[in-house]
């Protein structure tokens, strides 16, 4: 009798299609397989890990074109002892520019992503309710998304010009006054309540690296959160869609009216989404470069650098982008810095992960 | 996503929830309609203060100003932009599709590792690779007149390749490939085994067509990232003839154009494509943001 497994005895043909199999089997394992991710590990190799290494070894070194002189951790010292607490003409001691840009970094970050994921969710919510023509609403919000670019920031630099800018021109015909945008680094805050006849002797007293962004800034922001939005929009949407039915039936059921079973169905089941769109938000506005390259470049008086005015906007991305290209021998310190900004990243993330994570857990 | 699987409006009134919803819709337009209206205008009038809605006469003159003004036209950056995004969504695609097919169906020793190394890749972020790939690029051997120790010339610098090299192998692309192919049947891959398909012919005969969605979508967010990049090629560029559309367009801001119209009629035709594309292929889009959530 045959046995049950494949033997010696197991009869021809049944043999002969193990033996098919096996010669199949060993053509899909062994390094064979390798060679299909050989181009992508090479790459990733050269582009993607090897600067991680790279990049240390340039922060050691006064580095232009290329080395000039082994410094050690002399750009460091920099980073973290003048780039923090300096002094100014007078001889006092003030905020360094490395303070200078992570304040800027934070306000940008915490300008555009609350407000961004507020206005996304309350959209989409609205989207949601089984409306007509979602679908083409749902086009129009997305678009900027994908069109965020050069062309479409030069047209916000346009909308907000100080003199002819459509801005001002609406503002004023409603009666509110206007701005010069990009040209003040003033903080919005101190206009504002300034505006609201807060005496000025009150906003002096307020210390200056906390004074908020500056209205230049605010424009910055204004353009992120209008490209950014489209993309949470259609996250929150689909996150929406894919609650199951009878969660929703249930909620009716109860008497929940929209803003009820918002409250306790929709929101709370979104948390995942939320914690994503979160840190890939985060992550997003870290690395913003386009939007403050282009509206706060040739806006100053004279000088053309990004980042104005008086590094109101200049962010690390943009600060490490000066260092680098157009700023002689400062290409060790970029270095420096990003590797800096890479840090700050991952322990920024890590503990949105963890504080996120063990809040929904406890909900 | 149709009508009948989402709630009835109750409690909001029809008319709010449509005027929020539109009201909404026309200020996230209004920088596109603003950017055409001025693009029809004359300087008299794009400087005019306070601004008319509408231009007093529509003159197309804007465009071909604004495609003549550069040295190479407007033509030559689109062009460029065209080359490096689809030569570089083209290659990395089929580069993604190789590694993710064998991240997702063979085995080979050391698989799992490597994957995770792919999946590393993605937590560097583009500042911390900027100078070290500048300076890998610049000085690449026996490259642009460098001897084989990356001296003497100036690499891929300045050239095609220098701009769509280092963005070859992207993690995310690899890893979505890889999830759109492990949804592929196992039987499927088992009776191709027995019937003695070779691997490659089982990719190319089964995987690829039944996975085309999943490329389609990595195709189109490599394209729009390809032609919205600002930051890499301005930096790795200096010919003015090699500049993409976006790196030109920095150059409309400061060098070529101080009339505002002409520079609307530029940011017209440098959007353009884009929205061509993202409105004929708009479903994949949106549902391939939906689905996976990430983006590039």
């Amino acid at each position: 009798m045959a046995s049950a497994t494949a033997s010696p005895n197991a009869s021809p043909p049944l043999r002969g299609r193990v033996d098919r199999w096996r010669r199949a089997a060993r053509r899909t394992s062994g390094w064979g397989g390798l060679l299909y991710v050989v181009p992508a590990l090479a790459i990733l190799l050269l582009f993607e890990i090897w600067p991680l290494l790279f990049g240390i070894w340039i922060s050691l070194w006064r580095w232009d074109i290329g080395p000039i002189r082994f410094i050690g951790l002399e750009n460091y010292t920099r980073l973290f002892g003048e780039g923090f607490v300096t002094s100014d003409f007078r001889g006092d001691r003030v905020a360094g520019d490395v303070a200078n840009s992570l304040a800027v970094t934070f306000y940008y970050v915490l300008g555009t992503v609350p407000v961004t994921l507020f206005l996304a969710f309350g959209i989409a919510y609205l989207l949601f309710q089984g409306i007509a023509g979602q679908g083409a609403l749902r086009t129009i919000y997305f678009l900027p998304y994908v069109t965020s670019s050069v062309a479409v920031a030069l047209v916000f630099a346009w909308m907000f010009n100080s003199q002819v800018g459509v801005v001002n021109a609406i503002l004023e015909r409603m009666g509110l006054p206007t701005s010069t945008w990009l040209r003040d680094p003033r903080p919005a805050a101190e206009q504002l309540l300034g505006g609201l006849g807060v005496s000025q002797s009150a906003l002096d007293a307020w210390p200056d690296l906390a004074a908020g962004p500056s209205v230049a800034l605010v424009v910055v922001i204004i353009f992120s959160i209008w490209t950014a939005l489209g993309y949470s929009v259609v996250v929150y949407l689909a996150g929406m869609t894919a609650i199951p039915r009878d969660l929703r039936d249930a909620a009716r059921v109860d008497g929940a009216g929209p803003w009820q079973a918002m409250r306790s169905v929709v929101w709370p089941l979104l948390a995942p989404t939320t914690i994503f769109l979160v840190i890939f938000n985060t992550i997003t506005a870290f690395q913003a470069f386009t939007p403050i390259y282009t509206l706060t470049r040739n806006v100053g008086m004279g000088r053309a650098e990004a980042g104005g005015p008086l590094d109101s906007t200049l962010t690390i991305t943009v600060f490490i982008f000066r260092n680098f290209y157009e700023k002689a021998n400062s290409v060790g310190f970029a270095a420096a810095l990003s590797l800096f900004l890479f840090l700050l990243m991952l322990g920024l993330t890590l503990a949105q992960f963890r504080l996120l994570g063990r809040s929904t857990d406890e909900s | 996503m149709t009508a009948g699987t989402t709630p009835r409006r109750t409690g909001l009134s029809a008319a709010a929830l449509y005027a929020v919803l539109i009201g909404g819709a026309l200020v996230v337009a209004f920088p596109f309609l603003w950017m055409v209206l001025t693009s029809f205008k004359s300087v008299q009038e794009s400087n005019a203060y306070p601004p008319s809605l509408l231009p007093e006469v529509w003159r197309g003159q804007n465009y071909t100003d604004a495609w003549f003004t550069p040295p190479s036209t407007l033509g030559r950056y689109l062009l460029n932009s065209a080359v490096i995004a689809i030569a570089g969504t083209g290659i990395q695609v089929v580069i993604a599709t190789l590694a993710a097919y064998a991240f997702a169906r063979l085995r080979f020793p050391g698989r799992n590792a490597l994957f995770l190394l792919v999946l590393a890749t993605t937590m560097v972020p583009d500042e911390v690779r900027l100078i070290p790939n500048f300076m890998t690029i610049r000085g690449f051997p026996l490259a642009g007149g460098n001897d084989l120790t990356g001296s003497g010339g100036s690499g891929f610098y300045d050239t095609y390749a220098g701009i769509i090299l280092p963005g070859l192998a992207g993690a995310f692309t690899i890893f979505l490939l890889r999830q759109a192919f492990r949804q592929v049947p196992g039987d499927l891959w088992e009776a191709a085994q027995l019937d003695g398909a070779s691997s490659l012919r089982f990719l190319l005969g089964v995987m690829i067509p039944l996975a085309l969605p999943a490329l389609l979508t990595v195709t189109i967010f490599g394209l729009v990232a390809r032609w919205n990049a600002l930051l890499w090629p301005l930096l790795i560029t200096r010919s003015e003839s090699l500049r993409p559309v976006q790196v030109a367009m920095t150059f409309y801001q400061t060098e070529f154009v101080t009339d505002h119209g002409q520079m609307m009629a530029a940011s017209v035709m440098v959007t353009l494509p884009i929205v061509v594309l993202y409105v004929l292929v708009q479903r994949q889009f949106i549902e391939g943001v939906a689905g996976t959530g990430i983006k590039g």
